[in-house]
């Protein structure tokens, strides 16, 4: 395989290391969220949730066993059929038909599975296909039950019944929470497993099968859980998403998702678990902004596909191994100055906002810290664009940049500012990230275009002038933490 | 019988159409090792951009010309431009590649022609062969046939017969090999997309006419065509269009049945599994696909 030794074969750092984070930041999501959101964009937050967590389970079998399984999403299906029919058929408790719906379709994910035992790579992606599209004529003539009688449990003319949420989360609140804390945990047990024995074993296995056997690991045993561990979480997603809206659809459902799920799984990185949170933004909260601004999502849909070549181009780390890659870099002096400068900007600007009358305190917060954090991560994305076109044009492009930051990081040097190497970069993109988050701002959050403008721009012009204003003065503080801690992330590798 | 015959050659018809899919999907992954997943979608633009030609009033010849050239050039572009910055990854990321493009040309195509209802209608619709007064096949129904037939002798001959024909028999058995005896790889490629890309553009318009002109829908009948691919293992033709033909005769006999008919539409994924299940016979053990080493 040409290409390994891009992909890491496990993920670095100890299980309890690598879920802290995630946990962490799914609790602050889980918080914050209902206070931020309306409740239109509670529900398609919620929505992501569940994508998330079938995202999760597609980027598991892609990334630690190299195995791409287009029938994730149907396996959702599975589990929402099974816990719909529960909830109607014998009136469970909505967890109970929950965890009975996941193990269900973690069944079915293993009989999907079982032929992939002996096979890999092409005809393991066609077979799922072909499951995926036999599941769509399937639930197009049987439907999700909804009330009825018999084992379909179809009402044939007349009310549709929908199911009870959870006694604790009735409320749309309670529910996102409810299902951030699913979505935790499911993550968890998945990063779980792929930073303890079985991702060693799925890793080994990825790299090849006859060096796992000589080694003792019981191959086919592993392959199994994989498949059966991707359908559990899958089917508990899909009665999930059942729970949400009380009822599914027949069409909810369809192949195209299914591979679209997979794509911007790819897209969002498989190697990470923010990958599969980019995926489920992407495929829920993207097209629901468009839709907002009355884009029409099919563009959204072909945006996806020239993403997902780019990034298959370009390496298959997505947009998460992007982003990690690039905090791996990062020194511990500028992590503890951004919290804090990202911290007082986003404060000031959201109490701005508030005296104005633009917008809440949440929402000058909320965006000015995004546009801080987008700062920093799309000057990947020009580049990588850039490499479509080849990698010499990249490599041109790249040098000629580099060329250019150079000398005017001299010119600011000999006079005593900040050389900031990144300059033309960064002025290309400030344009770019102004322009698009007031778009998004105004559509999410209803602030005005140019009050969400004015903040972004603000934000990010706040920022360059304290580094400037305080560079002498931070320098030798700067040195002193980064002689205290000579290299952040050594351990990571 | 007499009640069946129609089913039979409805059947046939549409099998022949998807075993014409499967053999142009059949040819370009012997010669350049990639499963197109693009396939439906170049097909359905063929057939929405047709479409778009002929109801712009120009002549019908002009439209078919057009579809399967936009086909035609797409796919050769991908091959020409795209796919030789992936030859080095396993054939999955090649075949998943494809998926990009698939993806790309249906949110444009849907975009651009959205849902609305459209007929293609070909000049051989109107007429038939006709047994006791009533409409047995129309012609384009036994142009599709005899066309299928045609192709997929030419491209039997093509593989057998002629240089180019070797030459993608040699990339398919060892591409670095083919490479060092001096088969300009990238070449032979480049002709294997723009076979496809042609296969695709006729299939598409004839799918656009039998099925449904919608590009959503076109883009998935690569599902159906995979499916008789898959039958014929990637590799063999004959194999491929009797799986196309078996699928589209069960497809069409299944709505005889009562019970079973409005499952009718999933015989090509059901075949398609079968023949997976039944070529993986010989028990549960180590793999023995090495594409993913190559």
């Amino acid at each position: 395989m040409a290409r390994d030794k891009d992909k890491p074969d496990l993920p670095p750092g100890t299980p309890l290391k690598r879920i802290t984070p995630m946990l962490v930041t799914f609790a602050v999501v889980a918080l914050l969220g209902p206070w931020l959101l309306s409740a239109y964009w509670l529900n398609t937050f919620t929505a992501v949730a569940c994508l998330t967590l079938v995202a999760g389970t597609v980027a598991l079998l892609y990334g630690q066993l190299g195995m791409v399984s287009l029938a994730q999403f149907a396996l959702a299906g599975v589990g929402g059929w099974v816990c719909l029919r529960l909830v109607h058929g014998f009136a469970l408790p909505f967890e109970l038909a929950l965890v009975a719906g996941a193990v269900v379709a973690a069944l079915f994910g293993l009989v999907v599975g079982l032929p992939a035992l002996r096979m890999r790579g092409l005809y393991l992606a066609l077979l799922t296909l072909m499951v995926a599209a036999a599941f769509q004529v399937v639930v197009n003539v049987i439907g999700f039950p909804d009330g009825g009688p018999g084992f379909t449990g179809k009402v044939v003319n007349g009310q549709r019944a929908l199911i009870e949420r959870p006694w604790i989360a009735s409320s749309d609140n309670a529910y996102f929470r409810y299902a951030m804390v699913w979505l935790a945990a499911g993550m968890a047990l998945i990063e779980w497993q792929r930073a303890s024995m079985p991702g060693r074993a799925w890793a080994l296995i990825r790299k090849s099968e006859a060096a796992a056997i000589a080694a003792g690991v019981n191959v086919l045993g592993y392959k199994a859980w994989a498949f059966a561990l991707g359908g559990l979480l899958a089917g508990l997603a899909g009665g999930l998403i059942a729970g949400l809206n009380g009822q599914l659809d027949n069409t909810g459902f369809p192949t195209s998702q299914s591979i679209l799920l997979y794509a911007l799984t790819v897209v969002g990185g498989a190697y990470h678990w923010m990958g599969a949170v980019f995926a489920g933004l992407l495929m829920r909260a993207l097209p629901a902004l468009l839709n907002d601004h009355g884009v029409d999502g099919n563009l959204a849909n072909a945006f996806y596909g020239f993403a997902l070549l780019v990034s298959l181009i370009q390496g298959r780390k997505g947009l998460a191994g992007q982003l990690a890659d690039f905090y791996k870099f990062v020194r511990v002096s500028r992590i503890v100055e951004g919290a804090a400068s990202w911290g007082v900007i986003a404060g000031v600007l959201g109490l701005g906002s508030v005296l104005l009358g633009v917008t809440s305190f949440a929402g000058g917060f909320f965006l000015a810290l995004v546009a801080l954090l987008f700062r920093l991560a799309i000057p990947g994305v020009c580049w990588l664009l850039m490499g479509f076109f080849g990698k010499p044009l990249q490599d041109r492009a790249e040098a000629l940049e580099a060329k250019l930051s150079l000398r005017l990081a001299r010119a600011f040097e000999a006079r005593g500012w900040m050389p900031d190497h990144r300059l033309p970069k960064r002025l290309l993109n400030w344009a770019f990230i102004g322009l698009f988050l007031a778009w998004v701002a105004n559509g999410v959050f209803d602030v005005p275009w140019l009050a969400a403008l004015a903040i972004v721009w603000l934000a990010m012009a706040a920022k360059v002038g304290i580094e400037h204003a305080a560079y002498p003065h931070v320098l030798p503080l700067r040195q002193r933490i980064d002689a205290r801690f000579p290299k952040p992330f050594a351990a990571y590798r | 019988m007499e009640s069946l015959l129609p089913f039979l050659v409805v059947g046939i018809s549409v099998g022949a159409v998807y075993a014409l899919s499967g053999v142009g999907l059949v040819v370009l992954y012997r010669a350049s090792g990639v499963v197109n997943f693009a396939y439906g979608a170049l097909g359905g633009l063929a057939a929405m951009v047709c479409w778009q030609v002929i109801d712009s009033e120009y002549a019908d010849w002009m439209g078919w010309v057009a579809g399967i050239g936009v086909a035609t050039l797409l796919s050769w572009g991908y091959g020409r431009f795209i796919a030789p910055s992936l030859t080095h990854q396993d054939r999955i990321v090649r075949a998943m590649a494809t998926l990009g493009f698939a993806l790309m040309i249906m949110g444009f195509a849907q975009w651009y022609w959205g849902d609305d209802p459209r007929r293609l209608v070909l000049p051989t619709d109107s007429g038939g062969i006709e047994v006791d007064g009533r409409r047995l096949i129309s012609y384009t129904r036994l142009l599709a046939l005899v066309l299928a037939a045609g192709m997929t002798l030419g491209m039997a001959a093509l593989l057998a017969r002629t240089t180019l024909g070797l030459r993608m028999r040699a990339l398919q058995s060892n591409r670095n090999l083919s490479g060092l005896l001096g088969v300009r790889i990238k070449r032979v490629d480049t002709w294997a997309w723009t076979i496809a890309g042609v296969f695709a553009g006729i299939t598409g318009l004839f799918m656009g006419n039998m099925v449904r002109l919608n590009p959503t829908v076109l883009t998935f009948l690569v599902i159906p065509a995979m499916a008789a691919a898959v039958v014929g293992r990637l590799a063999s033709l004959p194999a491929t269009v009797a799986g196309g033909l078996l699928i589209g005769i069960i497809e069409a006999m299944s709505t005889l049945v009562p019970g079973v008919s409005r499952y009718g539409s999933s015989a090509a994924f059901v075949v398609a599994i079968a023949a997976i299940l039944w070529q993986q016979r010989k028990g549960i053990g180590l793999s023995r696909d090495n594409s993913h080493l190559e």
